[in-house]
């Protein structure tokens, strides 16, 4: 039976047959952005399908981009401009694979695009962009946007990728049966995006007009839905007929996703079709989307030919190895140590220059200035402060370097597969991976990455324990504890790296052990089933890399020249005043009368079980607004200390360092077990204030405050107990 | 420059030390693109 619900067909006048009620409502004929305003156009398509990298390349933004699905998971902003230098407002939407949003980040496109969202314009003009090497699943979702009406551009983006697959597409066909604009390119590459800005500029763009019959069965509910929508809902008629569609497809997605509340009317009408098509044992839902499949699979059918029979292609030859069961763990191995090996190797040279720079200013600052607060200031404060932090740029940059290669050749994908059987085991979904992976670098982009997960309930154990994986900031802390227990160079790269190594295994243990307990006793869920897109291998794109590390560059140095610098010079300001009334006294002797020494002291009884004396305790708590603070603190706590003669690396002052009973304080244990306290305890402002955005409570941070900081304690408390019990 | 000056310059930078830590949410001023996109930017616009 035919059904008579279509999509628009703008036809002779533009107009198309659309419904009466419809027509008769204001929409643009042919949606040109004439107006004054600023046009705006949505960035949409399937994840990891190079919107970010066109985005970019239109803005000229730099927004992250990888080769994994999941890279963006908050709408992005930025303005281009036409050809005739007209500002054009973009934004660059998560990935989806429809419009019924079953995760946080999807949720975003779909409010953005169906105008749910305050803060953001409607957008006038969609840009789909399309992975050539998978059109059909693409279009599905291009196929429900047609639905809200809207003027559509569309990017056939990967082409390169799909002619080396053998699979030809006939662009100018597909524009053809669309009646939309289609552009063949690779963004990667660049091309398609001159001709992409043209189609952008032009005043008027047609809609589309790719038919597509409503199953018969379904079609009055959409009829009556939609008018629902419109009226006592005040959808436009458009968006109104796209929601009535979706609310019969994925009405359960809709409503987990935090859709805005429906009208009683609305509601009674959609569990009345829903009552009477179960009382009639119709599958509706699924009626209505193998019929969307089967309009676009005719529609692939026409446009695509296979110039020769695919077989197993270079990324399955390869992931053979690389995701093989044995295989693939060894490999996975084998990039991990590598990666802590060149951190200790390759960052050495580099390292040791900057810190004799160090040493060399603050000579310089003693020899040119006399002596008093100001210089004292300079030395104890600044260039201790600072000068101790900035030494661990390289290790930072070769993190990043390693992080970024995995990234854009596709491994990380990889790994997330492999990671899903042992992380099922604790409960964990397998798309858990990458924001505890990214949360090695940062738990901040970690916690936000957590928005591709479905449930709510594995999002907000992934959101508990990502905090645990050792992030960057916790390297120097680390690397200041190695070179401080192994004095010189006596001990090989290799030892060094196995006790990183160690810690950072500490720190992912402790995740899957705390994520194993959340799931069985305060968030019980059962273990989702994962299912998550391999992208094809690409060779590493080192300007892409090179730029990242640039940025975590200047965002490490941009922290440690405000916030780092700030904290050195009034925490030299606490650990000098009030000056003792004896100028004569040791070193030892004025700290301890400072005002840090004084709240050292009173928080000593609660840290001296772990091993650690008042001086550890102030680095302790100024290090809570970010743990590489620890490192500057030391830095300015002992060179105050040091006296005037101190011009050595942090780690040889820290080494003299002895308890009032001249037993050294820096112990090989207390140098374990501080590690152990960074690995578990919560020490970031920064992370708190995300855990609370993101989780809308205040409940859950503090909550994470009190289970990582106690158990830090404890395990710390067992460790050095245990050890002192051993004689160590 | 002699001690008392030191003292009393070393103090005020000290003052601006502190200021800048307390007001340090309003001094960042506008943002521009970062890596992260996200990473705790309070605006999601990232215009040029």
């Amino acid at each position: 039976m035919a059904a008579n619900v279509r999509p628009p067909d703008p036809g002779a006048d533009g107009r198309g047959d659309l419904p009466p009620h419809i027509a008769a409502a204001s929409l643009p004929r042919r949606a040109s952005p004439a107006s004054e305003r600023t046009p705006v156009y949505a960035m949409v398509g399937n994840p990891n399908c190079g919107k970010t990298t066109l985005f970019n390349a239109l803005t000229g933004l730099r927004q992250k981009v990888g080769n994994y699905p999941g890279v963006t998971v908050e709408k992005k902003i930025g303005e281009a401009y036409s050809q005739h230098g007209r500002p054009m407002k973009i934004i660059d939407l998560p990935g989806a694979y429809s419009l019924a949003a079953r995760s946080p980040d999807e949720a975003v496109t779909r409010d953005v695009l169906l105008g749910r969202r305050a803060d953001t314009p409607q957008p006038d003009r969609v840009i789909c962009v399309l992975d050539a090497t998978n059109l059909e699943r693409s279009l599905y979702f291009v196929h429900q946007i047609f639905d809200l009406g809207r003027p559509v551009i569309v990017v056939l983006n990967m082409m390169d990728l799909a002619q080396r697959a053998g699979i030809e597409i006939d662009a100018r066909e597909l524009e053809a049966r669309l009646g939309v604009p289609v552009i063949a390119g690779e963004a990667v590459h660049g091309r398609g995006v001159v001709e992409l800005r043209l189609a952008m500029s032009r005043a008027e763009l047609p809609l589309p007009r790719h038919r597509w019959d409503v199953p018969a069965p379904i079609a009055p509910a959409v009829a009556e839905l939609q008018a629902s929508l419109s009226e006592g809902d005040g959808r436009p008629p458009l968006v109104a007929r796209a929601e009535a569609l979706l609310l019969l497809t994925d009405f359960d997605t809709v409503r987990v996703a935090g859709s805005t509340p429906l009208s009683a009317r609305t509601t009674g009408i959609l569990d009345a079709w829903r009552q009477r098509w179960a009382g009639q044992g119709t599958d509706w839902s699924g009626t209505l989307i193998k019929s969307r499949y089967d309009s676009i699979h005719r529609l692939c059918h026409d446009v695509t030919r296979r110039t020769r029979t695919q077989g197993p292609s270079l990324s399955d030859r390869v992931d053979a190895i690389l995701i093989h069961s044995v295989w693939g763990w060894l490999v996975f191995a084998t990039i991990m140590a590598l990666l802590f090996f060149s951190i200790f190797t390759l960052a050495e040279y580099p390292m040791n220059w900057i810190d004799s720079q160090v040493a060399a200013l603050g000579d310089w600052v003693k020899s040119t200035m006399s002596a008093g607060d100001l210089r004292d200031l300079f030395t104890d404060g600044v260039i201790a402060g600072v000068g101790g932090i900035v030494v661990f740029l390289p290790q930072i940059l070769i993190l990043f370097f390693f992080v970024g290669l995995l990234e854009s050749t596709g491994y990380m994908a990889r790994a997330a597969f492999l990671m899903d059987r042992p992380m099922s085991r604790v409960g964990l979904h397998g798309k858990s991976f990458i924001p505890l992976l990214g949360s090695y670098a940062c738990a901040i982009p970690g916690i936000m990455a957590t928005r591709t997960i479905e449930d709510a309930k594995d999002r907000l154990v992934t959101i508990l324990v990502a905090p645990l994986m050792s992030c960057s900031a916790r390297l120097p802390v680390y690397l200041l504890m190695i070179a401080t227990l192994l004095p010189g160079d006596a001990l090989p790269a290799g030892t060094k790296a196995g006790i990183m190594l160690l810690m950072y295994f500490l720190g992912t243990a402790g995740a899957f052990g705390f994520a194993w307990l959340f799931k069985r006793t305060l968030l019980r869920s059962s273990p989702p089933l994962m299912i998550l897109e391999l992208p094809p291998y690409q060779p590493p794109r080192f300007k892409d890399i090179l730029r990242h590390m640039v940025e975590r560059a200047w965002l490490f140095l941009k922290n440690a020249g405000t916030i780092i610098l700030a904290i050195s010079i009034v925490l030299w300001f606490l650990t000098t005043y009030p000056k003792h009334p004896d100028p004569a006294a040791s070193p030892d002797v004025q700290i301890a009368h400072s005002f840090a020494g004084q709240a050292g002291k009173v928080i000593e009884p609660l840290i001296k079980p772990l091993g650690f004396d008042w001086r550890i305790g102030i680095g302790l708590i100024t290090s809570f607004a970010a743990r590489e603070v620890f490192v500057s603190s030391m830095g300015v706590i002992f060179g105050v200390q040091a006296g005037d003669d101190n011009t050595a690396p942090i780690r040889d002052a820290m080494r003299a360092a002895v308890w009032p009973d001249g037993a050294p304080l820096f112990t090989p244990l207390v140098c374990l077990v501080l590690m152990v306290y960074y690995v578990f305890a919560m020490q970031c402002m920064s992370t708190i204030a995300i855990v609370k955005r993101e989780t809308n409570s205040w409940r859950w941070p503090l909550f994470q405050i009190a289970y990582m900081t106690g158990t830090a304690w404890l395990v710390c408390f067992a460790a050095y107990q245990a050890g002192r019990a051993l004689g160590f | 420059m002699n001690a008392d000056m030191q003292q009393i310059a070393a103090l005020a930078i000290v003052a601006l030390a502190v200021l800048g830590l307390v007001f340090r949410r309003r001094l960042r001023g506008r943002r521009k693109s970062c890596a992260d996109g996200c990473a705790a930017c309070p605006t999601e616009k990232l215009r040029r």
